[in-house]
């Protein structure tokens, strides 16, 4: 068996690491701070098929965290897409890639047809509906999520914090673990239009993309033997710590939300 | 085709379960289905035990299921779920389909796709690590296509290639 050089110092992910890494299909929806960090590092681990999803464009106020893109990619107003294209065939040149400008649900069977989905989306209302749909098709789902809060009163320095979840079918959901809720989707919704500037730092965002790439390959190779879902990580990036979080002990042992019955095409069932 | 770990090993535990009479058990496998251009995904919903009562003893055979079993598997089939035949054999490896499975199979799952033809069904087979599935449409071959590849989606993922 011939190694590939390139990856002769990750062969502790075991003999058959390779063969999975170019086989297994990666969707990632949301190729921003985050998404971009982490098609980056998974081209890096070896994987070569992607399905990539995000409509926009590269701006100026992106340079601070989407990596790879530069002064001139935001001059030209390039995709996002194009970048996170780019930065992959750097290092795997014969990576197969579906790059879309839409949004993923008008591209439903381009997501369905991944082995695994990473969303770096913003809000609560895109995170359960990326789940729904890797539910409903048995995909492992790895979200990972970033917010500053600031201090009303100006008194106490801002609070960074994120997470990493990993969302397996048939366990718990990210209902089940508290980060979606009815009220925090009411808030969101009654928010809509005026969502302002949620800040977002590329350090942070490595951290998470970085933890998230991670739990990732332990999930495709099983290197550690010991991922035993469910996975909530917390973030708190004021003191540089991810672990665990806290809630994990209390939560229920079986998800109610998505029942491994509700699983393909919705279907008549007469009463 | 895409089983849950956990639906896996409780398909396992039921299977390897000594019989009375029979050398092996039978289930059956309830999936969901989105069909696509390029391929169909298949996703395992449940699985159906089959009590003792329901094998008729035949010792040439490693087992023989009655029509109560045939019935109840129908009866999930006109409810709009594709429907897979499971058994295992306990040996390591890809296994493959015996002789009396091919001839048996080619006779129960067109009948499947007669009652429900918007849906695919077939025929999973077990190994004590790994396992191989075909299915049957209703336009389709008369003893099935090999299912290219079943994933056992769980930490970690495991894949079964269809085709050798």
């Amino acid at each position: 068996m011939t190694v590939d050089a390139r990856h002769s110092r990750q062969d502790f992910l075991g003999r058959d690491a390779p063969r999975l890494l170019r086989t297994l299909k990666v969707g990632v929806v949301g190729l921003g701070g985050g998404g971009s960090h982490v098609v980056q590092q998974l081209a890096h681990v070896g994987f070569r098929r992607y399905a990539l999803f995000d409509g926009d464009r590269i701006e100026k106020s992106n340079l601070n965290r989407l990596v790879s893109g530069t002064v001139l990619d935001a001059w030209l107003g390039l995709s996002k897409r194009y970048i996170a294209k780019r930065a992959i065939r750097r290092v795997q040149p014969d990576a197969h890639i579906e790059a879309y400008a839409c949004r993923w649900q008008d591209k439903p069977e381009a997501l369905s047809s991944c082995d695994v989905v990473v969303g770096c989306v913003d809000g609560f209302a895109q995170r359960r509906e990326l789940e729904a749909a890797a539910r409903r098709h048995h995909i492992p789902y790895v979200d990972i999520g970033l917010d500053v809060h600031q201090d009303p009163n100006g008194v106490q320095p801002p609070r960074m914090s994120g997470h990493v979840i990993l969302s397996m079918p048939g366990q718990l959901c990210m209902q089940c673990m508290q980060l979606l809720s009815e009220a925090n989707l009411a808030k969101e919704a009654a928010r809509y239009g005026d969502a302002g500037i949620r800040p977002q730092v590329v350090w942070a965002n490595g951290v998470l993309a970085s933890t998230a790439v991670g739990l990732v390959v332990d999930l495709v190779t099983g290197w550690t033997q010991s991922l035993n879902p469910p996975v909530y990580l917390s973030y708190e990036s004021n003191v540089g710590v991810v672990q665990p979080h806290p809630r994990l002990p209390h939560l229920p042992k079986v998800c109610v939300h998505y029942p491994l019955q509700g699983a393909g095409a919705p279907r008549f069932v007469v009463l | 085709m895409r089983v849950p770990a956990p639906l896996l090993e409780s398909m396992r535990g039921d299977l390897e379960r000594p019989h009375p009479f029979a050398d092996e058990r039978v289930g059956f496998l309830l999936v969901g289905q989105s069909p696509g251009r390029r391929e169909t995904l298949l996703m395992a919903r449940k699985y159906i035990s089959l009590p003792d009562a329901e094998y008729i003893e035949d010792h040439g055979v490693g087992a023989r299921i009655g029509e109560e079993a045939i019935r109840t598997a129908m009866r999930h089939a006109l409810a709009g779920e594709g429907v897979f035949h499971v058994h295992m054999h306990a040996e390591d490896g890809r296994p493959a389909f015996s002789c009396v499975d091919v001839e048996n199979l080619a006779e129960l799952i067109p009948a499947f796709c007669k009652a429900a033809p918007a849906l695919v069904h077939g025929a999973l087979l077990l190994s004590n690590d790994s396992g191989i599935a075909q299915a049957w449409t209703r336009h389709g071959d008369e003893n099935g296509v090999p299912v290219e590849r079943i994933s056992i989606v769980g930490s970690p993922l495991h894949l079964w290639e269809g085709r050798s």
